[in-house]
């Protein structure tokens, strides 16, 4: 598990897009998720594939890595292609079994489908394979200043998101040592059926959880002695720094915008 | 020279007991002198490190920090004079990077950004553990990451350091890396240390011996002192020095040995000289 690419985790090497600020990703992947919805034809799908790939590359993660990535959610994309495939009607008919038919526009429209998924997932992974999560959080932070106004408590949801993430690890390890100690207690958590292996997890969940408590409140404890206060203002140790690369990229993403636009209104 | 530490006649309950944990404690910790607190589980020891620190807020008596009444508006300069070690490494580990977590104390005390860096290095230094500074606590030891607990305590330069069993959880030689930390810190004569431990070698390093029990202080002077009484030592379930449990075995065996306290080395010693 170690040396697979999970989805959503960051590959640590060194690349022009490792280097960019973690706002600028954060950015750029929101906004071309934006632009796969107003492709609507070959040659702006084509455009924005073109600028994944690119994207890809620049990331020095390999195609393989990406792939691992996607497999998981491959079952998905796959069931919900059939099921479009299947079910959506329109069009010259092809063939009919029952309710299920296959139609021209349900062909078309699972061939769009097919496509958003596949390059929104991919997109969303080249983000996460080159930013630590963390770095995601730092820069969620900043977008989410503005809504300070407004009285959201944006330093505390981002301080719960980096200790949320910081106890993955931890909490996954703590959930192997039970699942081992009632393991030597005779429980198989491979046998029965559905139901049956459901309910062995119980006698792990519920530890897990108290457990889980037990550690909220010793660390609260811990973040109150080194004098953490949820009202008082706080400096941040990492520092963002937008640098002339990320102009660069800005540019970049209104020029890919400009000529989708262009290739869309049939000017290109 | 004011005292580190002062408690006044102080009581504690717990909501929902029948009895106080912490009963008429009155305690003075000097400044630089270490003090070790030894007492069963439940006697008290960790409620009176949360008293100190004013993570709890005791019911009866008065508790000075430095010269500082321990109340709700002195919070913020409490916490910045005492800094405690807890027991689980993991549950005080809030950053992501160990960098992250000796800077969490940093920017809760709001220091700017520009400075964090060097106070961060010089605390990782002092305690070993500098070049690990971007490494994630998922891929530190238990003594690496209560070292790096320690960092986060000395970035904020505090005057008091309470361990609350800070190595109970560590293996021997983690436990030996952190006790060589605190004696080198000690020998800076910068801060007051408070241990609490079952550890008998974690208890002769210390200059002065508290014993807790039934939340009441039952006896308290210099460790060779303490240390000496063997049967307290056994009667309020802590580990007995080597030494001293040595010299014990003896006198029960019949052989005359001077009663007084040995630590291991003075042992040996005495032994070499009766050959």
């Amino acid at each position: 598990m170690n040396n697979k690419i999970v989805f959503g985790s960051y590959v640590p090497v060194d690349s022009p897009l490792h280097r960019l600020d973690p706002r600028m990703k954060l950015l750029m992947c929101v906004w071309y998720v934006v632009l796969v919805f107003f492709a609507n034809s070959w040659g702006t799908s084509l455009w924005l594939l073109a600028g994944l790939l690119v994207a890809m590359v620049l990331s020095h993660v390999s195609f393989h890595q990406y792939w691992q990535g996607l497999r998981p959610l491959a079952w998905v994309i796959v069931f919900t292609v059939v099921f479009q495939v299947l079910f959506s009607s329109g069009g010259r008919l092809y063939w009919h079994w029952g309710i299920m038919s296959i139609t021209h526009d349900g062909l078309v429209n699972a061939l769009i489908i097919f496509y958003r998924f596949m390059v929104i997932i991919t997109a969303s992974t080249v983000l996460t394979a080159t930013t630590p999560t963390l770095r995601i959080a730092d820069g969620l932070d900043w977008f989410m200043r503005p809504l300070k106004v407004l009285r959201v408590p944006v330093n505390q949801i981002t301080l719960m998101l980096s200790i949320a993430l910081r106890f993955i690890p931890t909490i996954m390890d703590e959930a192997g040592k039970i699942t081992n100690a009632q393991r030597s207690r005779g429980m198989n958590f491979h046998q029965g059926n559905l139901v049956q292996r459901v309910k062995h997890l119980i006698p792990v969940l519920i530890p897990l959880f108290v457990n889980s408590f037990k550690r909220a409140e010793d660390l609260a404890t811990a973040m109150e002695a080194r004098g953490y206060d949820p009202d008082s203002p706080r400096t941040h140790f990492r520092q963002l720094h937008w640098q002339g690369r990320d102009t660069i990229t800005l540019v970049v993403m209104v020029l890919v915008t400009i000529i989708l636009f262009l290739i869309r209104g049939g000017l290109l | 020279m004011v005292d580190a530490v002062t408690l006044t006649n102080v009581q504690f309950q717990y909501p929902n007991t029948d009895r106080p944990i912490l009963d008429d404690v009155s305690l003075r910790f000097k400044m630089g002198e270490w003090t070790t607190i030894i007492g069963h589980n439940g006697s008290g020891k960790s409620t009176l490190a949360r008293l100190i620190d004013g993570l709890l807020v005791p019911k009866q008596g008065q508790i000075m920090v430095c010269g500082l009444p321990v109340t709700e508006e002195n919070m913020v300069q409490v916490h910045q004079r005492v800094g405690i070690v807890f027991q689980n490494p993991d549950n005080q580990f809030v950053g992501a990077t160990v960098a992250d977590d000796v800077a969490f104390g940093l920017e809760n005390r709001q220091v700017p950004p520009a400075e964090m860096g060097p106070r961060i290095r010089q605390a990782l230094t002092a305690v070993g553990m500098e070049k690990l500074a971007d490494a994630e606590p998922a891929m530190l030891s238990g003594g690496q990451k209560q070292r790096v607990a320690i960092a986060g305590i000395l970035a904020l330069k505090p005057q008091v350091i309470i361990l609350d069993e800070a190595t109970s959880m560590l293996d021997p030689a983690g436990r030996q890396l952190v006790l060589d930390l605190l004696q080198r810190l000690r020998a800076q004569q910068h801060y007051t240390i408070i241990s609490i431990t079952h550890d008998p070698v974690e208890m002769t390093i210390a200059d002065r011996v508290v014993v807790l029990d039934g939340g009441r202080i039952v006896r308290q002077g210099p460790t060779a002192t303490v240390l000496q009484d063997v049967a307290l030592l056994q009667r309020i379930g802590v580990g007995v020095p080597a030494g001293q449990a040595l010299r014990q075995a003896l006198v029960d065996r019949g052989v005359p040995v001077p009663a007084r306290y040995f630590t291991e080395k003075e042992m040996v010693e005495w032994l070499c000289q009766q050959l």
